[in-house]
């Protein structure tokens, strides 16, 4: 019997339709949390599989990826805070929207929106992952480069209000993350001394107190009487009334799904980048950008499918050459070694039957996602907006000071969060959004370590400035990097041709804050 | 206004002293600390002079719609309602934080989110007992979970 039909029989299989859908719903539950991400969640979750069979134990991982990833997003929605770095472009339009009392309208839109991007993802995964990933490994430190300066340009988009405080912010992501180990020379560089800081400023601490803390402290000051801080309303047949809105706009959901895909194949890349980078695209071809960051169902649509088909995307290295798009990937390759499987064309013939079991297990998770999602959303949605400010504070930090601890086990992680968190709330007030500074941090290494690799493959090459402009894929990108700078330009120059008698009066000036 | 040319002052300190310290360090670790301490005290400056600009009398902020508005007016959220309520929360995070090494992981946190429950409660409405209660089994529940299930050895210190 051919391996695929095999794999058809396994996957539908009772007991693997149970791991998958366990996997699933102990993902989302995970990557709601702030702090627990989707990598901590499959290597916490890796020991639990030695005594499996191997399928079973894919077949669990895989829907826990999948799960960890989409949980993200109910954070995100309910209290401005990404569950997981993949969910940081959902909290722009997520929480304004669960404020207005619409957080269930836009944890419907993550669901919907995440099941479709993952099947997008999946199906590239199924049919094109050689093609596809020897693509990938045409990225050299180049490209890596101008990747990370295409997704900086990202930071115009984010910061509607200010476009140079965008700036400031990103740089001062991009300065935090050299603090620490140089990634080439290994020079300790702006640690004072201090231990905690020798190993640099890691992403999740910093996430937690940039997004949460400060949503915590105006949470508290504007609390009035014994109200919750999200309100929740109540509307019938929400699945259907979101639904009709979203199919109005397929190529949305496709073009989200192919950036996540695109990006997710990535070797490092990974969904923290593909979400920011959609939600970008979502913003410039939009016919109303002015409506994103006040509650906009495109702009969670965006974030949300993008990241969810990166899962499948950083599949696509992973099972064909051995290389993980994805920290969660590499957790995964993990336990593939540990199970004696060796990713690669072995994967396709000899174990063809396992492999392809595993991936028909991510349309089933991502199928499954959709009623889980929606019940456990429903329910999370209803239960913070039932907390009163006095329960909901402390809880939220509660979970801010677990979830910082918990990545690294140390303590020092907790008082980054909570100094980084004094930070942004203080740039909250200056007008300066978090957004930006996480951006600078996610890129800040990827982009030292593209510059630096780059000049000495340049040196030995003879050529240290030709090497970042003649390689194709880098002219790509330089060409995207330029158009994406140059978008808010041009942009505003269409605008004015369009309304010249609006313009003084068509500036975003209340409601767009992306915090 | 006025925040933005002192936020921009302080920028600027920053980037000139990443530039110091940066030549401590050999040649690789230094280009990249040194292009981004270069790139944040050029924005700061045109903070700075924006702020300037827009300090003269007269002045009348041109915008149009989005993305572009450089340098709006900062978005201020949350009201000034409950200045004296997050100081005092604030304070009880920082004793929060620092105490969790030292008393425990639990104590600190069922001992901090029973203070934070009482500092936010609404005289006569909030029924107190049942929230720090509440608190309580939830601190609990998280910190057995963290400890026995996903093996998280966080801080026992004096009191577990």
């Amino acid at each position: 019997m051919p391996a695929v039909v095999l794999a058809l029989l396994q996957v539908i299989h009772p007991i693997n339709l149970f791991l998958v859908t366990l996997g699933v719903g102990a993902g989302i539950v995970v990557g709601a949390l702030p702090g627990l991400t989707a990598t901590m969640a499959i290597a916490l979750l890796v020991p639990f599989t030695f005594g499996m069979n191997v399928v079973h134990a894919l077949v669990l991982l895989g829907g826990m990826y999948c799960g960890a990833i989409y949980g993200g997003s109910y954070s995100a929605i309910l209290i401005n805070t990404p569950g997981t770095p993949a969910a940081i472009a959902t909290t722009f339009d997520g929480f304004t929207l669960a404020k207005k009392g619409h957080a269930y309208r836009a944890i419907v839109v993550a669901t919907i929106a995440s099941v479709v991007g993952g099947l997008i993802g999946v199906f590239f995964l199924l049919f094109l992952s050689p093609p596809l990933a020897r693509a990938s490994l045409r990225f050299g430190p180049p490209e890596f480069f101008w990747l990370t300066v295409f997704g900086l340009t990202i930071i115009a988009t984010i910061s509607p209000k200010s476009t140079v405080k965008g700036l400031i912010g990103g740089a001062v992501g991009l300065l935090i993350g050299t603090i620490g180990i140089a990634p080439i020379e290994g020079t300790i560089r702006f640690s004072f001394g201090t231990l905690a800081l020798q190993n640099g400023i890691s992403l999740i601490p910093a996430l937690i107190g940039l997004f949460c803390l400060p949503e915590i402290l105006d949470m508290i000051a504007s609390r009035n009487e014994e109200h919750s801080a999200i309100p929740y309303r109540s509307q019938r047949h929400m699945l259907r009334r979101v639904w009709r809105l979203m199919r109005r706009k397929p190529w949305l959901l496709i073009r989200s799904g192919l950036i996540g895909t695109g990006i997710g194949i990535i070797p490092g890349a990974g969904a923290n980048i593909a979400g920011m980078v959609s939600y970008n695209e979502a913003v410039r071809v939009s016919s109303e950008p002015e409506k994103f960051g006040k509650g906009n169902l495109d702009g969670i649509t965006a974030s949300e499918a993008s990241n969810n088909a990166g899962v499948a995307g950083s599949l696509v290295p992973l099972l064909t050459l051995g290389i993980p798009g994805a920290p969660p990937a590499a957790v995964l390759l993990g336990a593939l070694l540990l199970k004696g499987f060796r990713p690669g064309a072995e994967l396709f013939t000899v174990h063809a039957t396992v492999t392809y079991t595993f991936m028909f297990s991510l349309i089933v998770a991502n199928l499954v996602l959709l009623p889980l999602g929606l019940m456990l959303g429903k329910g999370a949605s209803k239960v913070v907006a039932g907390l009163p400010v006095s329960l909901l504070a402390p809880l939220v930090f509660f979970l801010s000071v677990i979830g910082a601890f918990a990545i690294q086990n140390n303590i020092a992680d907790v008082y980054v969060m909570f100094a980084l968190g004094l930070v942004g709330y203080a740039g909250r007030k200056l007008g300066f959004q978090p957004g930006p500074i996480v951006l600078g941090l996610i890129l800040g290494v990827m982009c030292e370590q593209g510059l630096v690799q780059s000049i000495l493959i340049g040196r030995a090459a003879g050529m240290p400035v030709a090497i970042f402009f003649t390689r194709p894929i880098s002219l790509v990108l330089i060409g995207l990097t330029l158009f994406s700078a140059g978008w808010p330009m041009i942009s505003r120059m269409r605008r004015r041709a369009a309304a010249p008698s609006h313009d003084s009066d068509s500036t975003i000036s209340s409601g767009g804050s992306h915090a | 206004m006025r925040n933005d040319r002192l936020t921009a002052l302080v920028l600027i300190a920053v980037s000139i002293f990443a530039l110091l310290e940066s030549n401590r360090y050999g040649p690789l670790s230094r280009l990249f600390p040194r292009v981004v301490a270069v790139a944040l005290g050029v924005l700061s400056l045109v903070l700075l002079v924006q702020g300037i600009v827009r300090a003269r009398p007269g002045y009348r902020p041109k915008s149009v719609g989005l993305p572009s508005a450089s340098g709006a007016e900062p978005s201020v959220t949350g009201s000034a309602g409950d200045t004296r309520g997050m100081l005092f929360s604030l304070l009880v995070m920082v004793a929060w934080t620092l105490l969790l090494e030292p008393v425990g992981f639990w104590a600190a946190s069922v001992l901090a989110f029973s203070t934070l429950v009482l500092i936010l409660r609404t005289p006569g409405k909030t029924v107190v007992w049942k929230n720090i209660l509440g608190g309580a089994i939830l601190v609990t529940m998280f910190v057995l979970v963290f400890r026995i299930a996903l093996r998280v050895p966080l801080p026992e210190g004096l009191l577990w």
